[in-house]
Formats: structure tokens, C-alpha cells, sequence
């Protein structure tokens, strides 16, 4: 099964969950979805994804001063964002749960 | 500039390419920070290819998820990493939720609703504000011009595209500064407020902007043509009245009446100009003529004073006697012999 499928249905989820840990960057982000095990995401699916979220309402964003480097744009999570976020980790986890019951039926197996 | 420099540059102009059809402010906000996230990446030292740079990696190179350490050639670790331009803005534009732009040509109803959305719309509307905006300042300086013009039409009672005396030279500056003043009053406060200023205004400018397409046919002048007042057009001519006589310079006189320093009226005296041309007058311009007597020479045109009478009523035009047809016509006057030299 392509996996890719997959995440595009929980893309969002998954950003705002990674931002609910703490604010960050676009290139972080890509950094942090990786190395959670998402390893197929593609760092322009995460920053359409961060910009559409912010662009929706759900995230603050604010620039950051570096010295060696460029201005950096932080996203992070504001309250609608953190609604979302629950709404949508509910919406999840009774979606998985309701796969998985039919995966046990089908596997048939029965102790 | 290093190649890995270039390669982001190039890298980003595709993706810029590829997203030029996305309106405003999308266009921008998905556009933002690509460079810097470019650079990240390429400063990365193991470039893994994710799935979606697989299909797109170089041909020579199979995509090998496992390795650490390789160093790729500049020109195409962005490509392995990322996928090729293309397929970079293709995921943008599909994860931030902008429709993919159709293969070809875009239907008309595809532009009309990208020109009449919000977005295009406002940009639209932003750029030609900015347009007009540019051309503001020259449309003050000419309707300012333009009211001039009216007003010395109506002081002068001609059309006139320079102005003729001191005070119209006033009235120029000071109106074309008002305009400008008014100008620049409107566009930073609104005018002097409320509706009627507004209206009054607009009405100004469109009357301004008619005299402007109306001046060449009505008034018959070329505003590139410069003239003064005075010389506008042929019924000036005859409205001022004529100083000079148009063809030797003279003065119009009907006569001259020489005398003597101490007092004394002279008669006969013949009066030469500095080319030794005999002076002639025009007594006709004041109603009046020589004096022919019918038999005898005719008198010397330019031997001072002239005898003159009213004119006759055959008409003062007439250079040449017709109301008494015995008299003969006006001879030529005498010209000086080479070796004299006339007046004193």
C-alpha cells in the first residue's frame, strides 16, 4: 500500500501535532516530520501544508533574527490551531480504531 | 557565485516559472522564503532522495536511500533531493490547495474568474491605480493650462496659447499652482470634503478635458503651434488697430507739417527715409486724399504738408482718382538723383 495516499489525508494532522511540541520553521518542520518516522513526506507538501494551516487561521507566525544566517519565519500553534489539532487527533484515532475492527474481522481470527 | 549557488537560482526560477499562473496574493505567500529553503537543503550533506525525487533523479544516478556520505554533483542534488522543479511546484500548489493549471492553454473561463476574483481582481485594480496615479501630476499641470486658456479667451475675447502681457503671465502661474495645489490636496485629504467638492470637481476636470478636444477645432489653434494674443487669429488684427503701416514701417500719418527752428511753417518740403526712398503717408487710412488738381502737375507725394481734403464718395480705397474722370491719376513721385543725400 503507497503510503502517500495515506499522508496526504493526515498531513495537517501530523504538522500541527509536530508544532504543538514547539514552534518552528519550515525546513524544521520537514526535519522533525522525518525523524518521528515519516520519512516520505516531501519538504514541499510540508511547506504548502504550513501555509495553507496559516493562511486558514490556525497558526501564528513570527521572523526570528539569526546571526549567521537569514531572518527566519517561525510558525506555531495559536488556539484554533490547537482546536483543530484535538478535533482532528479525535477524528483519527476513531477512524484507526474503526480500521482496525475490520482488519481483526477479516483476519478472522479468533481466539 | 558558487555552482551550488547557481543550481539553487536555476532551481528556484523553474519553480517561479511553474507557479507564474497562481494569482496574487497566493502566488507570494507560497514564493516566500524558497531560496532559504533551498539552501538548507542543498547545505545538507547526504542528500536522501524522498519518493518523490525517484522517478524524477537523473538518469545515471539510481535513487539509493541507504547511502550516506555521497557527494553528488552540484547540478543535481537539489533535483535528487527535492524532484525535479516542476514536480517541487506541483506539490506546493497541491498541499496549499491552489488548483493545478491545466494542460495547454487555460479556457477563457478559467481567466475571467482568475481576473474577477478577489485576488486578480485587486491586483488588477492595484496596478491600474498605480498607473493613474503616475499620469496625476502632468493632468494637473494641463488643466491648470487648460483654465488659463479659457480665462484669457474670455479677457481677450481670442484664443491665445502664450500669454501676452505681465498680468497674464500671473494669472498663468498662479492658476497652474492652484491646480497642482488642488492636486495634491485631493489626493492626500480628500479635497476640501463632502460629496459637492467631489462632484464639482469631477465636473471641472471632464469640462477641462472637453475644452482640451474641443481647443483644435473650435479656436482653430495648433497648441503646438505657439502664438501670442496679438496675432491669433486674423480678427485681432483688426481688433487692435493698426500702429504702423504694414508694408514702409511709417507711422500712419495723414501729414506732416515741418517748421523751421525758429517757428516758421515751412511748405514743399520733400522727406527721404535712410534708403533714399521718398516717404509716402497714408491719408486714406483717415479718411482722407490728396488734393488733385485737375489741371496742372500732380502734387509731389512726399513734399510736406500734403494738401488734403475728405475723402470723395466714390470710396477712401481708391488709389487712384475715380470721381473725376478728367483729372489724370497720381504720378510716381521723383526719386533723388544717387549723388544727394536726403535729410540733413
Amino acid at each position: 500500500m503507497d503510503t502517500t495516499q495515506l499522508l496526504k489525508g493526515v498531513l495537517d494532522l501530523a504538522v500541527l501535532a509536530v508544532l504543538d511540541r514547539g514552534d518552528g520553521y519550515g525546513y524544521d518542520i520537514v526535519r522533525r516530520l522525518r525523524e518521528s518516522g515519516i520519512e516520505e513526506v516531501g519538504d514541499a507538501s510540508v511547506y504548502g501544508t504550513l501555509r495553507r494551516l496559516f493562511k486558514a487561521g490556525a497558526l501564528n507566525s513570527y521572523v526570528v533574527a539569526s546571526d549567521e544566517g537569514p531572518h527566519r519565519k517561525y510558525y506555531g500553534l495559536n488556539d484554533t490551531g490547537r482546536a483543530t489539532l484535538a478535533d482532528s487527533a479525535r477524528t483519527w484515532t476513531a477512524f484507526a480504531r474503526t480500521v482496525d475492527d475490520l482488519l481483526d474481522d477479516a483476519k478472522g481470527s479468533h481466539p | 557565485m558558487s555552482a551550488m549557488d547557481e543550481e539553487i537560482e536555476a532551481y528556484a526560477a523553474a519553480v517561479r516559472a511553474a507557479l507564474a499562473d497562481v494569482p496574487e496574493p497566493d502566488r507570494e505567500t507560497l514564493l516566500a522564503d524558497l531560496e532559504q529553503h533551498l539552501t538548507e537543503v542543498a547545505a545538507e550533506s547526504d542528500p536522501t532522495p524522498t519518493r518523490a525525487a525517484a522517478p524524477a533523479a537523473a538518469p545515471a544516478l539510481a535513487p539509493d536511500p541507504g547511502s550516506a556520505g555521497r557527494s553528488l554533483p552540484p547540478g543535481e542534488r537539489l533535483v535528487v533531493r527535492l524532484g525535479s522543479p516542476e514536480a517541487y511546484a506541483a506539490e506546493l500548489r497541491a498541499a496549499y490547495g491552489v488548483e493545478a493549471p491545466g494542460r495547454g492553454r487555460r479556457s477563457m473561463a478559467d481567466l475571467r474568474a482568475l481576473v474577477l476574483s478577489p485576488a486578480g481582481r485587486s491586483a488588477v485594480a492595484g496596478r491600474a491605480r498605480d498607473l493613474v496615479g503616475e499620469f496625476q501630476p502632468t493632468w494637473w499641470l494641463i488643466r491648470g493650462y487648460l483654465l488659463v486658456i479659457a480665462l484669457w479667451r474670455l479677457e481677450h475675447r481670442t484664443w491665445a496659447t502664450m500669454p501676452g502681457s505681465l498680468l497674464d503671465v500671473f494669472v498663468l502661474v498662479a492658476v497652474i499652482a492652484g491646480s497642482v495645489a488642488l492636486g495634491l490636496r485631493t489626493r492626500r485629504r480628500g479635497g476640501f470634503g463632502g460629496s459637492p467638492f467631489r462632484a464639482v470637481l469631477a465636473i471641472g476636470n471632464v469640462a477641462l478635458a472637453g475644452l482640451l478636444l474641443a481647443l483644435p477645432s473650435v479656436a482653430g489653434v495648433d497648441l503646438l503651434n505657439l502664438v501670442s494674443p496679438a496675432s491669433a487669429t486674423p480678427d485681432a488684427v483688426a481688433a487692435v488697430p493698426a500702429d504702423r503701416n504694414a508694408e514702409t514701417g511709417v507711422p500712419s500719418l495723414a501729414n506732416i507739417f515741418p517748421y523751421s527752428r525758429d517757428g516758421k511753417p515751412l511748405s514743399g518740403v520733400l522727406l527721404y527715409d535712410e534708403s533714399g526712398k521718398p516717404i509716402t503717408l497714408s491719408p486714406e487710412d483717415h479718411g482722407l486724399e490728396v488734393d488733385q488738381p485737375c489741371d496742372g502737375p500732380p502734387p509731389i507725394a512726399n513734399a510736406f504738408p500734403l494738401r488734403l481734403r475728405d475723402v470723395t464718395e466714390a470710396g477712401p480705397e481708391t488709389e487712384e482718382e475715380t470721381g473725376r474722370p478728367e483729372c489724370a491719376p497720381i504720378t510716381p513721385s521723383p526719386a533723388p538723383r544717387p549723388s544727394r543725400t536726403p535729410g540733413g
